[in-house]
């Protein structure tokens, strides 16, 4: 390790010594806002609520998902797909 | 309603509850709210409604709760806990999903049965810890 990265090792070390830690904090789970005072390994996740927070982390790809899905259903193969689908429903 | 109550109804009120009107109510024409947190004084009941509209939009679900209020003359402080989920953007941060608690002090003062000014100062760290916009000691030691 040279001396730069040691020197921005230490001011890591040291900024982080004095950043307070909060209170709470989101079980990466499911975002629940957990006490830290409470033991961490006996919070058990909602399932509903970690469905709810793994759609808001895929808020991203579901919405390009969704444009895509929307472009593909406006071309030749995309109206047919749709028409096929009409005709066996 | 005396001052303790009228410091109580706007945090789990307005802010807890999103019950803006009430702001008419409590909250002086020419009343001023500082807040850190906030780019510039929160000035009168529309002044308020807004800056709680702002909190409530990123957090639908925002609760406050008040867990201690003390008054001496014209003044009431007033120790708060706030919980929510994080749904919409707030301070330039997407929305996360993530759940935050954080605590925070107010002190208002009173005239004419509403309040004149406040001064707000809350946990605007450990929110931005709670979120992952900021690393906390722990994440980063």
């Amino acid at each position: 390790m040279n001396r730069v990265s040691e020197g921005a090792d230490r001011a890591q070390m040291s900024m982080a010594s004095t950043f307070p830690t909060p209170d709470h904090m989101p079980c990466p789970s499911c975002g629940a806002s957990v006490a830290i005072a409470d033991d961490f390994g006996a919070h058990v996740c909602d399932d509903e609520r970690r469905l709810e927070y793994r759609l808001t982390e895929l808020r991203v790809e579901i919405e390009r998902f969704t444009d895509d899905l929307a472009s593909w259903l406006d071309t030749p193969h995309g109206r047919f797909a749709l028409w096929l689908a009409e005709h066996e429903r | 309603m005396n001052a303790k109550e009228t410091s109580t109804r706007i945090i789990e009120e307005i802010f807890g509850a999103g019950n803006y009107d009430l702001a008419d109510e409590l909250i002086a024409a020419d009343a001023v709210g500082h807040d850190p947190a906030l780019p510039e004084p929160v000035k009168g009941p529309e002044g308020l409604k807004e800056a709680a509209r702002g909190y409530r939009e990123a957090f639908p679900d925002l609760k406050l709760t008040v867990d201690m209020a003390i008054a001496e003359g014209d003044y009431v402080a007033v120790r708060w806990t706030a919980r929510g989920t994080q749904k919409g953007e707030l301070f330039g941060i997407a929305p996360t999903g993530k759940q935050a608690t954080v605590t925070g002090i107010t002190i208002d003062r009173h005239t004419g049965g509403k309040v004149a000014e406040s001064w707000t100062n809350w946990d605007t760290l450990g929110l931005l810890q709670q979120l992952g916009a900021v690393p906390s000691a722990t994440q980063v030691v």
